[in-house]
């Protein structure tokens, strides 16, 4: 079978957006293709025939099957991995659990960065409050030269003192408000060598990094990921990935249910860890069970990883290159391109008349694109300044960030 | 006379359903129709006009999931809120929708803070997931001693006076309860509890008042305003007719600043209502179909025939199972069934063992589902009646179930058994 062609025809053969919206912010909520999206159908309809059969046998098997392609596609193990709804679930799950790096001694810190995803600063805070331990926050100062100024901000930090209190560290693979690859070997290595394990928030990671992500090959202790991002499987799936199957089993969901004290006959599938994050009361696990139809799609129907990232990077370049000549801001690249996300740019806009160069302005900027330019973008405030971050995917085309040229041009001053 | 007869004749038509119940309803339900399904109550059914509306809110959100999440799904879901708030009679700033009934007792037993001495109580009945969840307290929040179960039996579980009196003597006994956790309608056993009477009991002490009342919304009358629990929960999804999986939590205001999701997101530290709303990425289909499940049910019949028909036909159908099996319902006293009841199996069931082996031969061999537990020495099934559902139904499954029995080899008990049963 041919792959599908890229480009204006994927977007009009294989995805479901209002073909009237120009979408270049693939990164946020991912949409998912037609083919996956009728696989999510059919699966809600077959819950529906009998419902006791689905809930209490059915689901059970199906989940291990996802559970091990996940194992195959991410090069791990099956009982190092578990499907979880988002990458919120997988966080709160890994701070909030009584990891023996908590429950050992009395206090500590949890190191993070100033770039980690809202969301994530917020968990640490709060779960910080409930453990009498503190956040420690490296203030990372962008732009960054090179890779090697990145990992020299970490060593400066670590340097400070107080490192035998740190009890975990909480680093990005690809930061969302800023697109930026981190070098997490190189950090895992140099945290690991201070004795202090090590999660990485990988939402935007599978999929995008190159090579294709081995979760074998990396050394981070816990790994948090998604599907429905970069790997077209539904929104509602993504996975958590604990390298020592020891501490697997003792990670405790945010929610009690079932899964805390499973059945003899549920253990035969699957594992302890698995349980406790898929039986969770009765909800709608259908999103989890897209998997192998999103790993089919991804491999037959768009003719695998490496045709998929060809396309999307060397697109996502030409991108960034027209868009930084049209509204002349070149040169304002916040990191070293060898700490560019393959699929995600950032681009600084030029001087807008309304819009001022801060948060509110910027999530107000958004919408005023959604709603009156027909446009699909996220725009962000860093150093003072907006950017637009890019995404392509396959269902993109260059025309797509021309659009979005003119449409702020017109704002322009 | 002629006026009186024409005025007859508008009233019984303006009474009557618009459907009629029964088998008829069956066809507007997605179930495979050979399946009699006669346990609705543990995952709910919704109707295909629900799921159609299900698919509507799936496709917009995937024709601009930016400006699905970003601008439009809140207000949707605000709507919903509202509908659902007036129609369990509650100020809707006060609830909150959620995954499931897990999610909602999470959130308030990992959010209350408590002395070290001071106690939470519950009963032997309790859900299955509230009583691990209450377990994973005792042993990561607070201590095993705090967290006391009061046993309940054949009689105290159908005699409110009874039941208050047992509950009072641990009371008694421990001097410093804070919570006590209960079931509006129970799971297993399935029996609807006075629980006006039992908050107002409890509320004189100073005891918070935690309810279960996962069976409750669209199965029976729900006014949250008359009950005045502390903490509510039902779930929609089983007898509200909208799609799995949707509950709502109720939180009195004065305790809103206290109760937090188990989930940290972007809500966080803003109000009671967007810490609950923001709970990472999420497909909020189901929760926007309750108001479906709503004009589903206006178009059914009104409110009170709905209950009436479900709760009529519980007791028939429990009594007739009893008179089939030659055994008893667990109570005869209709102000203690909901929708369900709960049916003494035949005399020969007299083992876990036997229930086991029963329960997965009516699911190998006939298709049926039918949950079974043990309550005071006894060994009962639970049946759910439902609009779709007739008698004849429960005649069918009675000797569907006196057949099983016949036909099995009881000394094979040697084969683990597979204790699906326990997650009903």
């Amino acid at each position: 079978m041919n792959p599908i062609e890229f480009g204006e025809k994927t977007r009009h053969d294989h995805y479901l957006m209002d073909q009237d919206v120009t979408y270049a912010n693939h990164g946020s909520y991912g949409p998912c293709p037609r083919f996956v999206y009728e696989e999510l159908q059919r699966i809600r309809f077959e819950q529906e025939k009998n419902p006791d059969r689905w809930f209490r046998l059915t689901k059970y098997t199906l989940y291990a099957d996802c559970v091990r392609a996940a194992a195959n596609r991410l090069d791990c193990d099956f009982e190092q991995i578990a499907l979880v709804d988002n990458a919120t679930v997988g966080i709160n799950a890994i701070l909030k659990s009584p990891l023996p790096s908590f429950t050992s001694k009395p206090g500590g810190t949890v190191l993070c960065i100033n770039l980690a995803y809202g969301s994530v600063l917020f968990t640490i805070e709060e779960m910080v409050k409930h453990r009498n331990m503190k956040m420690r926050k490296i203030d990372i100062q962008l732009p960054v030269k090179s890779k090697h100024d990145f990992i020299q901000q970490f060593e400066d930090e670590l340097k400070k003192g107080d490192v035998e209190n740190i009890r975990l560290a909480v680093i990005d693979h690809i930061t969302s408000s800023t697109a930026i690859l981190l070098p997490i070997n190189e950090l895992t290595d140099l945290l690991h060598e201070h004795g202090i394990p090590v999660v990485v928030d990988g939402a935007h990671g599978p999929g995008q990094v190159f090579p294709q992500l081995s979760l074998k090959t990396l050394t981070c202790d816990f790994y948090i990921g998604t599907f429905h991002k970069w790997m077209y499987a539904a929104r509602g799936c993504s996975f958590l990935f604990v390298r020592d199957t020891i501490i697997a089993n003792q990670l405790q969901p945010s929610n009690t249910s079932w899964g805390y004290r499973p059945s003899l006959s549920q253990l035969a599938i699957m594992t302890h860890f698995h349980l406790q994050f898929f039986h969770q009361g009765t909800r709608d696990e259908s999103a989890f069970l897209t998997l192998p139809k999103a790993i089919e799609f991804a491999d037959s129907m768009a003719g695998g990883f490496d045709r998929i990232y060809q396309y999307n990077s060397t697109l996502s370049q030409q991108a960034k290159t027209l868009l930084e000549q049209r509204w002349n801001t070149q040169e304002k690249d916040l990191v070293p391109s060898d700490m560019h996300a393959p699929y995600l740019k950032m681009i600084q806009l030029p001087d807008l008349v309304d819009y001022k160069r801060n948060d509110d302005d910027a999530v107000r900027l958004i919408n005023d694109l959604i709603e009156h330019h027909k446009l699909v973008s996220i725009i962000l405030c860093v150093n003072n300044e907006l950017y637009v971050r890019i995404a392509t995917q396959i269902y993109n085309h260059i025309e797509d960030y021309i659009v979005l040229a003119d449409a702020i041009d017109k704002l322009k001053k | 006379m002629k006026r009186l007869t024409l005025l007859c004749l508008i009233i019984c038509w303006i009474t009557f359903p618009v459907y009629p119940f029964g088998h008829s309803l069956l066809p507007l339900f997605s179930l495979d129709p050979s399946y009699i399904n006669i346990n609705h109550g543990s995952y709910g059914s919704a109707p295909k006009s629900v799921h159609e509306k299900l698919r509507e809110y799936q496709l917009t959100a995937e024709l601009n999931p930016d400006r699905w999440f970003r601008l439009d799904v809140q207000n949707a879901m605000d709507k919903v809120r509202k509908r659902l708030s007036d129609y369990v009679n509650c100020d809707s700033d006060d609830l909150v929708i959620l995954e499931n009934a897990s999610a909602g007792i999470n959130s308030i037993l990992k959010s209350l803070k408590f002395q070290s001495n001071e106690t939470i109580l519950y009963y032997n009945i309790a859900y299955g997931m509230v009583k691990l969840t209450l377990q994973y307290v005792s042993t990561e929040i607070f201590t095993q001693e705090q967290i006391v179960q009061i046993e309940l039996d054949h009689e105290t579980i159908q005699n409110t006076n009874l039941l208050l009196k047992k509950t009072q003597d641990t009371i008694n006994k421990l001097k410093n309860v804070k919570l006590i956790v209960f079931d509006h309608i129970s799971s297993i056993p399935a029996i609807l509890f006075d629980i006006e009477t039992m908050i107002k009991y409890f509320r004189q002490q100073g005891i918070l008042t935690l309810i279960d009342g996962a069976h409750a919304v669209g199965a029976i009358q729900l006014d949250l305003k008359k009950l005045d629990p502390d903490f509510y929960l039902s779930n929609t999804h089983k007898w509200l007719y909208n799609h799995r999986s949707a509950c709502l939590l109720y939180v009195k205001k004065d305790f809103q600043k206290l109760i937090h999701p188990t989930i940290t997101s972007f809500g966080y530290l803003q109000s009671f209502q967007n810490e609950f709303f923001w709970l990472g990425t999420k497909d909020y289909s189901s929760y926007l179909t309750i108001s479906d499940a709503l004009d589903f049910r206006e178009t059914i019949a009104n409110e009170t025939d709905i209950f009436n028909y479900n709760h009529q036909l519980a007791i028939q159908a429990g009594n007739l199972l009893a008179q089939l099996w030659n055994s008893s319902t667990l109570t005869s006293n209709d102000i203690f069934i909901s929708t369900m009841n709960n049916i003494e199996l035949p005399l020969n069931i007299d083992s876990l063992d036997k229930m086991n082996i029963l329960y997965q031969k009516l699911i190998n061999q006939y298709n049926i589902f039918l949950p079974m537990f043990q309550f005071d020495n006894k060994f009962y099934c639970r049946i759910s009646a439902q609009i779709y559902m007739e008698l004849t139904d429960y005649q069918t499954v009675g000797k569907i179930v006196l057949d099983a029995i016949s036909n099995s080899n009881f000394s094979s008990i040697l084969k683990q058994s597979k204790d699906y049963f326990h997650s009903i």
